[in-house]
């Protein structure tokens, strides 16, 4: 099956000049998204570190244990390895999907129809490095994170993604139709156009002071493994 | 009943993506136009073998730069009374055949050249798309047969430069340089009339072109050419 993967730095990110703090990857086994922490200071290079490690690991654990040695002090863990992990695999029956953090999973159903599940955890995602930081630092989840596994069955979906919580500006958009249209004929770059065009539009209908409803701007990094 | 299905409406495409680069073709957010007018007039005929070299140069640099995703090239011929303003497309597509015959058409080709660009340019931001351009000519002398006059041509040239689009001008000898000026290019770039200067011409295009692509606005101010 034809893929689609999107990486895009959001509009905040753009107008302060700071980098994309998502992350991710697609190959043949795995669809994998990240989220760095906006309060970590150089999240987005543990993110990318990850993901570099995870595509030749498949795993999680191992990945954090190198990652861990790069960084691993409380403040250089902070500033480095906070981010949020959302992956699927691909079973001969099921999708399944882990996840350590927010993020929404997207379903395609067999007949085309596009369905979300979002995974909010109230603004305090439970990253997995959680796990090497020592309790008393901790004010949640002192007991630990464990990836989450949620399982989606092949006869009753066509295709499972997932993506970072950034899609959810663009589900809350007068444009959520066209995106799904875009979603399924897996046209990556056309996301991207749409994304700016959201973008433009919001701006030209505050610069001209027209537009009777708040405008929509889609503010936050995107990157959605579909 | 006629029963014909346009194939092309079929796949949804407006005629502006037939005649230039669709933009389900494109893969990038960010593109630069690149219009080359080229000046194939009878005087430059002892130059159609280097012209072709020289071209040939210009399309592999394009090709072998890493910012050849995010450029498309439209070459404009014009000679004899005619002027022929192909679409942009990407460089792989780019014709380095040359033929030079007749008359100098110039502020034709500048004038259709600029509407073309400017029409596609529009296309791509309603898109979504964020473009540069670079409006190029390649001349070795003056106007001799435009159905335009030298004003409809600077008023084009003076939009395209309010638009922060590039204009350049490549002077082959001294005859063409007082055109440019009169057109208002803001850059100017004069060689000798020989076959070495004409490659180096070119040379100097390409490397221009790919610095203005990596750039992250145009390059209005005269600098262009700056190597």
């Amino acid at each position: 099956m034809k893929q689609l993967f999107v990486n895009k730095t959001g509009l905040d990110h753009q107008q302060e000049w700071k980098n994309c703090q998502d992350f991710g990857f697609i190959n043949e086994k795995i669809k994998c998204v990240v989220d760095g922490c906006s309060e970590g200071l150089h999240s987005e290079i543990g993110a990318k570190l990850f993901c570099y490690l995870f595509e030749q690991t498949y795993s999680v654990d191992e990945s954090f244990q190198q990652l861990t040695a790069l960084f691993p002090t409380f403040e250089a863990m902070k500033n480095h390895l906070l981010f949020t992990i959302l992956y699927v695999e691909e079973t001969e029956e099921t999708f399944e999907v882990y996840t350590a953090g927010d993020g929404i999973i997207i379903k395609e159903q067999h007949d085309g129809n596009i369905e979300y599940d979002i995974l909010d955890q109230n603004n305090s995602p439970s990253y997995y490095a959680y796990n090497f930081i020592e309790k008393n630092y901790l004010k949640m989840y002192q007991e630990g994170v464990v990836l989450q596994q949620i399982s989606y069955s092949k006869e009753e979906y066509l295709n499972i993604g997932v993506a970072t919580d950034g899609l959810s500006y663009l589900l809350n958009s007068l444009h959520k139709d066209e995106f799904e249209r875009l979603l399924r004929d897996k046209k990556y770059n056309r996301i991207k156009l749409l994304i700016n065009k959201i973008n433009k539009e919001a701006l030209t209908s505050v610069l001209s002071n027209q537009s009777y409803v708040k405008p929509t701007f889609l503010k936050d990094d995107l990157t959605i493994a579909f | 009943m006629n029963e014909y299905v346009n194939e092309n409406e079929t796949l949804g495409l407006d005629d502006i993506e037939m005649e230039n680069t669709a933009v389900d073709d494109l893969d990038t957010e960010v593109i630069n136009l690149v219009f080359l007018g080229i000046d194939g007039s009878g005087s430059m005929d002892s130059y159609s073998n280097d012209m072709k070299t020289a071209l040939h140069d210009f399309k592999d640099a394009i090709s072998n730069s890493k910012e050849v995703d995010e450029i498309l090239v439209a070459r404009a011929n014009f000679n004899n009374n005619s002027i022929d303003v192909g679409g942009y497309k990407k460089i792989d597509d780019l014709n380095t055949d040359y033929q030079a015959r007749g008359l100098t058409p110039l502020y034709d080709v500048v004038t259709e050249g600029s509407e073309k660009l400017l029409s596609y340019m529009t296309f791509l931001k309603e898109q979504g798309m964020r473009v540069k351009a670079v409006f190029a000519i390649f001349s070795d002398g003056e106007d001799t047969s435009s159905r335009a006059n030298v004003s409809d041509a600077r008023k084009k040239i003076q939009q395209l430069n309010n638009q922060e689009i590039t204009t350049a001008f490549i002077s082959f000898g001294q005859e063409a340089q007082t055109e440019a000026q009169n057109l208002d290019f803001k850059n100017v770039l004069e060689v000798g009339s020989s076959a070495s200067e004409l490659r180096r011409a070119f040379n100097v295009l390409s490397k221009s072109v790919i610095e203005a692509s990596k750039s992250a606005v145009n390059t209005t101010d005269g600098d262009f050419f700056d190597m």
